[in-house]
């Protein structure tokens, strides 16, 4: 676990995953050797949340404290998951959709099964970001003004927050084990871009469900 | 005195003692937790014949079973044991004998775990790849929920798939659905 008083490239060497956070946050770099808390503060960035995140991304075992919860700016939380979902969505996945493409020109007749397997999991992973943006994420708001609202979207996403990742790797499933002759280049760049952003998706779901859903809990309590 | 010498001496070669037990009821409950190698008994303690100590066990048969001798004890009745370890053997006469034995034991292991699927198993899955969902699939195949969650779990063990879109991508590519569904 860091603390504010880490350099921040201190922990982007230890997990590189880390600088997905920059962009993300909006800040810039060439921070030299500034602590986690001195770059926020250049950045205009609420140092709290972004070391949350980048403990959740650095530590598999980082438990968000209440404390951290309480201070939780959520406009900079949503902010944060709504370029994540774009930047899956506009840049990640197009990018894997490439590979597989050449993945499925040399699979033969099997190429059509991969081709429609991959186009209905962007049309489910478009769903999925579209409900948070447009449902999920307003009710939280309103509820955080003391708002009175239909729980109902809370409900239904605490019971089936679908898990985005498990359809990538059953993908690399797929294509290595079942589909014999495929083109070994192509499918290992689509493997090594689904093992990354899978790691990805798999930190933005722990955020969505161990931050945004206790949060939900404390303020209602 | 001697099962801490034994637990220091596989230690040094490389094995670790997952459980030490002195009677038959708390060994029985372990071998409900723990995945064991190999059984190591004192020959002087068993009071009845071994194979009927062995099947009070849930132990798997392909577990081997060691004696474990101190003195002098009669050849055959040490016969039934898979191999027999004397407490002055020296660590290297130990080691070669225990890769010996759990080298073949976890070979054997390896070539008999079974990816292929079951008919039921088949049943299941296309089933699964239609879009049934699990208390549907019980309904169908007149089993239990609880028969049906087990049969998935194997499903997604055999075929590295967890998901219901990607299971139905295995079944095609299998060969499992008809043409017209
Ligand atoms: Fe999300
Ligand atoms: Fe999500």
């Amino acid at each position: 676990m860091y603390s504010l008083n880490n350099r921040l490239i201190d922990i982007i060497s230890a997990s590189p995953a880390v600088v997905l956070l920059l962009s993300r946050f909006g800040i810039s770099l060439g921070f030299g050797n500034a602590t986690i808390d001195e770059v926020c503060h250049k950045n205009n960035v609420p140092a709290d949340l972004f070391l949350m995140i980048s403990n959740i991304y650095a530590d598999d075992h980082y438990r968000v404290s209440k404390d951290t919860l309480k201070r939780v700016n959520l406009e900079v939380l949503f902010c944060y998951l709504r370029r994540s979902h774009d930047f899956y969505i506009n840049d990640r996945l197009p990018h894997i959709q490439r590979h597989l493409d050449k993945v499925a020109a040399s699979a033969a007749e099997k190429g059509d099964v991969l081709r429609k397997y991959f186009q209905n999991f962007l049309q489910q992973a478009a769903r999925h970001f579209r409900a948070e943006e447009q449902k999920l994420f307003p009710v939280i708001e309103q509820m955080a003004r003391g708002e009175n609202v239909d729980t109902q979207v809370i409900v239904s996403f605490e019971e089936h927050h679908d898990r985005l990742d498990e359809q990538l790797s059953d993908l690399t499933q797929l294509v290595f084990k079942y589909i014999p002759g495929v083109d070994a280049e192509f499918s290992t760049e689509m493997l090594f871009d689904i093992v990354v952003l899978n790691h990805d998706l798999q930190k933005h779901a722990i955020i969505e469900e161990r931050v945004l859903l206790p949060y939900i809990k404390m303020i209602t309590r | 005195m001697f099962r801490d010498g034994l637990k220091a001496m596989f230690c040094r070669i490389g094995y670790n003692v997952v459980a030490e037990y002195s009677d038959v009821e708390a060994l029985s409950h372990m071998f409900e937790r723990v995945q064991a190698d190999v059984l190591i008994i004192n020959p002087e303690l068993v009071t009845m014949p071994l194979h009927e100590l062995l099947k009070k066990l849930p132990m798997d048969s392909t577990v081997p079973v060691f004696a474990l001798v101190y003195q002098y004890f009669p050849p055959e009745r040490l016969a039934v044991y898979d191999a027999v370890i004397d407490c002055r053997m020296s660590d290297e006469t130990l080691g070669q004998m225990l890769d010996e034995q759990l080298g073949q034991t976890n070979k054997q292991k390896v070539n008999t775990e079974n990816y292929e699927l079951t008919d039921r198993e088949k049943d299941v899955l296309i089933l699964v790849a239609k879009g049934f969902m699990s208390k549907e699939i019980a309904d169908k195949l007149n089993i239990s929920v609880h028969t049906v969650i087990s049969h998935r779990k194997n499903i997604t063990r055999k075929t590295g798939i967890k998901s219901v879109a990607g299971l139905a991508v295995y079944a095609m590519l299998n060969n499992l659905m008809d043409n017209n569904e």
